[in-house]
């Protein structure tokens, strides 16, 4: 029998690199190619972002892709 | 989508509801189009009015016209797609509600058709037994079973013995309205689903 293997959960904290950048959603949006409505849904965890969308995001903000999104195993 | 696509979709979509204006105009004035002396009868969708006439052959030729499009091109349906439901996918976010959307639709139409199914094989029928056929003293007979004919079946059902009080033989509906009901249905269901996911 499989072991249950623990629940992940994505974190990001891309509210806080638009912050320092001074960005609106709006504009964050326009700049890597998404609707305002995706960037809502990835800063309050509605959304998980694709490999590629969040690669591009990184790269957007010149930052390593783990400083932006992270994992956290979630508690049972 | 080339320009024609364009065009004639635009025509179908707009012409739509003088389509079915047309054809709810002619049902009111009677659904029969030819008379028992093998005349055309009155119904403005015939010879009575060439224009009407003309208007709803083009109509259906466009149609056909956008069916084999609709199974020849991949880009082509998702454009009628955003069309009929005035929802466009502009990121991989809305790839995926639509993803979600069509698989709901996709089982909530499968549901409907099974109880459609369901509804178009049932026979029931109640119905009062004559006094010398009653058992215990009891006159009143329950009969359900189920047909299933891959064509339509043009014999008339056997009566029960008896006064019938009751009698459920398939759909009360016809073909077309089934039909009907289910485009309806799924647009609406695929409508649905997708403005609740993108809330």
């Amino acid at each position: 029998m499989t072991k249950p293997l623990p629940q992940l959960k994505i974190v990001n904290r891309l509210h806080v690199f638009r912050a320092e950048r001074r960005l609106t959603q709006e504009q964050l949006a326009r700049e890597i190619g998404v609707t305002r409505a995706t960037i809502v849904a990835i800063e309050g965890g509605g959304y998980n972002p694709s490999l590629e969308l969040a690669f591009r995001i990184a790269r957007f903000f010149n930052a390593d892709i783990n400083s932006i999104f992270s994992v956290e195993e979630e508690k049972a | 989508m080339n320009r024609l696509d364009s065009v004639i979709l635009k025509l179908l979509l707009y012409g739509l509801p003088l389509i079915v204006g047309l054809a709810v105009l002619a049902a009111a004035q009677g659904w029969r189009y030819i008379d028992a002396a093998g005349r055309v009868t009155e119904a403005p969708f015939h010879y009575s009015n060439p224009v009407i006439g003309l208007i709803f052959g083009l109509w259906l030729l466009l149609a056909v016209y956008l069916l084999i499009r609709l199974v020849a091109s991949g880009e082509f349906r998702e454009k009628v797609l955003s069309r009929l439901t005035f929802i466009r996918e502009r990121d991989e976010r809305e790839a995926l509600l639509t993803g979600k959307a069509a698989k709901t639709t996709m089982l909530t139409t499968l549901a409907v058709l099974l109880v459609l199914f369901f509804l178009s094989c049932l026979r029931l029928s109640v119905s009062t037994l004559p006094p010398e056929q009653a058992v215990n003293g009891k006159n009143k007979t329950l009969t359900i079973g189920a047909a299933f004919s891959l064509t339509a079946d043009s014999r008339p059902e056997q009566p029960e013995p008896g006064k019938t009080v009751v009698a459920y033989t398939g759909l009360p509906v016809s073909g077309s309205a089934v039909i009907a009901g289910l485009i309806i249905w799924q647009i609406a269901a695929y409508n649905y689903s997708m403005r609740r996911l993108m809330k």
